[in-house]
């Protein structure tokens, strides 16, 4: 069977392709994944054995459990059942979609209620589709690849919005949007997590000498060089605003993130780009920030401490002479 | 297989929503087995507490899992009680319903044992349930234990993640490093056999944790 989640990659927060390049696709794919949620166990692991070849399969056995995992790892489906004890198919549904962070991710009612009025009342609480149990095989893998697709491509379309027109890396409120989802998987993972800011030094002397047209692709050129040197599928450069970059560098450690910063310290020296109003050097170059949230302290901190860390550590480097990478890891206190 | 088949067991499309796999559907109707025994009590007490809705609920679950697995007569038997159960003259009849649901039951729980005879001797599921030749006797056994460690941190992670493919890591782990799991530990693995086939996986997850601190991660 041609899973339908082989070509499957801008759903997941976290693992996008290529951003502003021709294909958005040219990523590592990545499989879609389906959420199960049903009180009995014998059911989850009947549908599982339909698709475990398609798809990432995910399980909760109550609706709390459901919304938890929707809200950590959002999966790009939802198959529901209906009666449950406690919170029930519909209340599930209703609260996916009365939040921001879930109301994207379809839902599918799975139930052996076959009443008229039991599937008006899934749809009016927001579900795309119901199947009945027990389930035709057939069936339940086409309608399943169909909503899939559906997603994939609405995904595609909601990514442009996240795309800086400019320098075709990720805007400013998809990097603050990622920064919450990677943060909570990385405790999830009990995985560091590592966040750089970049910052082009003496960019408005750049930008008087040479002109705003000049300014701009230089933007574009840094932009590209950065993005060259993140090689890992889930890492992220954004355009933070201005003249400044982010980084997100998921499960990397201090030493691997330091590397990766002065990666693209040196690449953009490389670049040899003139500026001949630079105190720095008499190429264009960037100071670097980084900070490192652990596992094991980082229950106590959030990614607003990340951020202030990257940026303090980035103001050092400044302070320090331009052209050079500053790190530090967050402690217990959150505090730089 | 035809035994069953006269107590209205619908193997193929049972069958067919696990992909073919014999070993799944067997394991899924020893736990309906369980849940089978414990239904005529559960029923009798919500009948005489007089809970309608809870029983209807029950009746539905039960509707549902037994066509899931084909047992389609019991299938239809909860079904007709859910709606009963939720009508007027449901109170007035619980006495006639328990009854036919408790027969339902009994002839289910018959076919399920029929059926768990059955496809035991058929090809495939033999060779995974039990006998299993043991694949570690031979090879490195520092590899081994290696391999053995891998496995349990891969399992922690799918478990931490609520991914199902959990199932199969811990199936397989079972099945790789049996002589070493079977002699050392049983006592670990006992409770988190259990919990993986509640898919309890926050228990799992703890009992994995323990399982990780025997092997030596």
């Amino acid at each position: 069977m041609n899973a339908p989640g082989d070509d499957y990659v801008a759903g997941q927060p976290g693992q996008p392709g290529q951003p502003g390049q021709p294909g958005l696709l040219d990523g590592p794919a990545k499989r879609a994944s389906l959420l199960l949620v049903d009180d009995q166990p014998i059911n989850i692991q009947a549908l599982y054995r339909i698709f475990s070849s398609d798809y990432r399969m995910l399980m909760a056995t109550s609706g709390a459990k459901a919304l938890e995992l929707c809200r950590d790892d959002p999966p790009d489906l939802v198959l529901l059942d209906v009666v449950m004890p406690e919170m029930d198919g519909h209340e599930v549904c209703r609260r996916l979609k009365s939040e921001e962070a879930t109301r994207n991710i379809p839902v599918i009612f799975v139930t052996a209620h076959n009443e008229a009025a039991e599937e008006t009342r899934g749809f009016e609480v927001g579900a795309v589709d119901f199947i009945a149990k027990p389930v035709n095989p057939a069936t339940v893998r086409a309608r399943v690849k169909t909503h899939i697709t559906l997603k994939h491509q609405s995904d595609l379309l909601r990514q442009m919005v996240f795309i800086d027109g400019l320098t075709g890396v990720y805007n400013r409120r998809y990097f603050d949007e990622q920064l919450g989802v990677e943060w909570r998987r990385a405790l999830r993972g009990a995985a560091p997590l590592a966040l750089l800011m970049l910052d082009i030094d003496h960019f408005k002397r750049y930008n008087d000498r040479y002109g705003h047209q000049q300014g701009d692709d230089t933007l574009r050129q840094v932009a590209r060089a950065i993005k060259t040197c993140l090689l890992r599928p889930g890492d992220l450069a954004a355009r933070y605003g201005g003249e400044e970059f982010a980084c997100i560098l998921p499960g990397t450690d201090f030493e691997g993130a330091l590397t990766v910063a002065e990666r693209i310290e040196q690449g953009v020296r490389e670049l040899q780009l003139p500026h001949a109003d630079s105190e720095t050097a008499a190429v264009v170059t960037l100071s670097l920030g980084l900070g490192l949230m652990q596992s094991k302290t980082g229950h106590a901190a959030d990614p607003a401490a990340l951020l202030a860390l990257a940026d303090a550590q980035l103001y050092r480097a400044k302070h320090e002479g331009r052209g050079r990478v500053c790190g530090a890891v967050l402690d217990e206190a959150g505090a730089c | 297989m035809t035994e069953a088949a006269r107590h209205g067991v619908d193997l193929a499309g049972a069958l067919d929503r696990m992909d073919g796999n014999r070993r799944v559907y067997c394991r899924l109707l020893a736990s309906f087995a369980n849940d089978l025994s414990a239904l005529p009590a559960q029923l009798d007490t919500l009948l005489q507490q007089g809970q309608q809705v809870d029983a209807s609920r029950l009746m539905h679950t039960i509707k549902g899992l037994a066509a899931t697995l084909g047992l389609k007569p019991l299938a239809q038997v909860a079904a007709a009680a859910e709606t009963l159960l939720l009508g007027a003259e449901g109170p007035g009849r619980s006495a006639a319903l328990a009854d036919s649901v408790r027969a339902a039951a009994a002839s289910a729980a018959q076919a399920v044992a029929l059926l768990r005879d059955g496809l035991q001797d058929a090809p495939g599921v033999a060779a995974a349930t039990g006998g299993m030749p043991d694949a570690e006797a031979a090879g490195d056994p520092v590899a081994k234990a290696a391999g053995l460690r891998d496995a349990v941190r891969e399992l922690a992670v799918l478990l931490r993640s609520a991914d199902m493919r959990a199932i199969d890591v811990f199936e397989h782990l079972q099945q790789a490093h049996a002589v070493r799991l079977r002699t050392v530990l049983q006592t670990v693995l006992q409770p988190l056999d259990e919990a993986m086939a509640a898919l309890d996986f926050e228990r799992a997850l703890v009992h994995c944790q323990a399982l990780a601190e025997e092997v030596g991660t």
